[in-house]
């Protein structure tokens, strides 16, 4: 046991605390740190590189740097061949890169650019997903879909979600690692593992360092943050469907990038909370609840399997003459 | 008349003794008795249903569990006097793993193990051998698996020449240890620690057609 507490602390447990204590470290700036001008921006892109880099650290510790590596250089004496799903560490680490350059990038333009610039970065960033990280079984129209589905996820993440981001976050790459583990992907489960529980920690930082500190800037609504999870929860579902051996239903795996758009289920609630804080956590009830419901069809759907896999009792009579 | 006579004898009585010489050519020369020539190694088509692969692997530093992959194919090459040393060339279907469990079927052709979605096949061809003893070698070949090949001894024992209605029948026992991490299996060896072992036994039964000459 104690050796598998260690796997879950080195996989999961510490890069979430990475990720949360940069967070914390970025909420406590007084002022902007060059080349930052604002707060807002700095937030911006330092949460969203926190949070990708929880992923990167959780697919090193797990597969080893050289996984990430091969797959833009040769290193000398190995010779395992690169995989197709390793893939996702290396997207991971390119947004976690990205994530700041695009806020710092948003800054600087004119501010009439401002909106235009990310729905243009989104769109073009989600197609090149889709024809840059492929898995097994990849078509012309799963790369549609997949560019669809990247756009779909990020409107999700940043619009849906709004100020719930990282609480909605937290749900989806819970979700995504329960199915995971499900599909029999150890790896991919334990990666989204570490995306939620930094998601989480992030979460938590922001939730409570406002009450006990003023002049905390709060996460800003989409920008690099709603693109970095948008694309990394589209590329982790569309890895899960591909290696998927248990049978999991496709649209499943779909669907789970865009349950942060359930924060709008409940949105005639939110509209009418009295306090932002009520508000906040009808949103965020909206994508649990909306969770829920996936989880429950995917146990139901297993468990459908399950009682039809074994022998049934005429059979067995049949077998042993009874 | 006599004199006719007594020439025409003389010649026929000359006869046997001027056939003697050709008569002692003509006997056939007696020459030490030649070896039996070699039996041409013979072509051996795999069955699949009297074929299989298992393997064992320490699960928690407890038990072995054992799995089966339940489709090979391929050929071998031997000669059935035991002149030569068995070729072999065979395919092993990796999404056929069979453990008793449909999960763990599942997470065995997953990417942190067989990752059957991007290398479906195992293969094994020889290259050469070495003779230890009557039906009995010790087979060097490449062994490729996810995608991965490596030169490995296989201790190989003919197990039978048997006769079926269709023909001639062939058995072999190959036995064989990997470490599976030289082939980028690693999951499980050091994270979690010591959860799936890394050495893997191999037992491969192979049973085959002996191809009929042709006529």
């Amino acid at each position: 046991m104690t050796d598998v507490l260690e796997y879950i602390f080195g996989v999961v447990i510490f890069p979430a605390l990475v990720a949360s204590l940069i967070a914390l470290v970025v909420a406590l700036f007084a002022v902007p740190v060059w080349p930052f001008r604002s707060r807002a921006s700095e937030t911006e892109g330092l949460v969203g590189f926190a949070l990708m880099l929880a992923c990167v650290m959780s697919f090193a510790q797990d597969l080893g740097w050289n996984a990430i590596l091969r797959q833009f250089m040769t290193i000398q004496g190995d010779d395992t061949p690169i995989e197709k799903w390793h893939r996702l560490g290396a997207m991971a680490a390119i947004i976690a890169l990205g994530a700041p350059l695009l806020a710092f990038v948003r800054e600087r333009a004119p501010k009439r650019w401002g909106r235009e610039l990310s729905i243009g970065v989104s769109l073009k960033t989600a197609f090149l997903l889709a024809t840059l990280v492929s898995f097994p079984g990849s078509s012309l129209g799963w790369a549609i879909a997949q560019g669809c589905l990247a756009v779909a996820a990020t409107a999700a993440f940043s619009l849906g979600a709004r100020d719930v981001s990282m609480w909605s976050a937290w749900i989806t790459f819970a979700v995504l690692s329960a199915m995971a583990m499900l599909g029999g992907f150890a790896s991919l489960a334990v990666l989204c593992g570490a995306v939620s529980a930094g998601a989480f920690g992030i979460a938590t930082v922001y939730g409570i360092l406002p009450r006990l500190k003023s002049g905390v800037e709060p996460l800003p609504v989409g920008g690099a943050i709603g693109l970095a999870l948008g694309l990394l929860a589209t590329a982790v579902a569309h890895c899960g469907r591909a290696y998927d051996t248990t049978g999991t239903p496709p649209w499943m795996w779909m669907v789970a990038p865009i349950l942060p758009a359930g924060a709008l289920l409940l949105g005639r609630w939110a509209a009418k909370a009295k306090t932002p804080a009520r508000a906040k956590l009808w949103r965020v009830a909206g994508v649990a609840f909306f969770a829920g419901v996936l989880l429950v069809v995917l146990a139901l759907s297993q468990g459908g399997k399950e009682s039809s896999g074994g022998p049934s009792d005429d059979e067995l009579k049949q077998m042993y003459g009874g | 008349m006599k004199t006719c006579s007594i020439v025409a004898a003389s010649l026929l009585a000359m006869i046997p003794l001027a056939a003697a010489p050709f008569a002692q050519d003509a006997k056939p020369e007696v020459k030490p008795a030649a070896p039996a020539a070699a039996a041409a190694p013979a072509t051996i088509t795999l069955d699949p249903v009297h074929s299989l692969a298992l393997f064992r692997v320490q699960h928690l530093g407890a038990g072995f569990f054992w799995g089966r992959f339940n489709e090979l194919a391929g050929t071998a090459t031997w000669s059935l006097d035991d002149s030569t040393a068995p070729v072999f060339d065979v395919t092993v279907d990796v999404k056929k793993v069979d453990t008793g469990s449909e999960k763990l079927d599942g997470n065995l052709q997953g990417p942190n193990f067989f990752n059957q979605a991007e290398f479906p096949t195992m293969t094994f061809k020889s290259k050469s051998a070495k003779k230890l003893g009557d039906r009995h070698y010790t087979v060097t070949g490449d062994l490729m698996l996810r995608g991965v090949t490596k030169s490995i001894d296989v201790d190989c024992t003919v197990t039978g020449v048997g006769k079926a209605p269709t023909g001639q029948k062939v058995g072999f026992e190959c036995i064989f240890t990997i470490n599976r991490a030289d082939y980028g299996m690693k999951w499980g060896i050091d994270a979690p620690k010591g959860a799936v072992g890394n050495e893997v036994k191999m037992t491969i039964a192979l049973e085959g057609d002996v191809a009929k000459a042709k006529s």
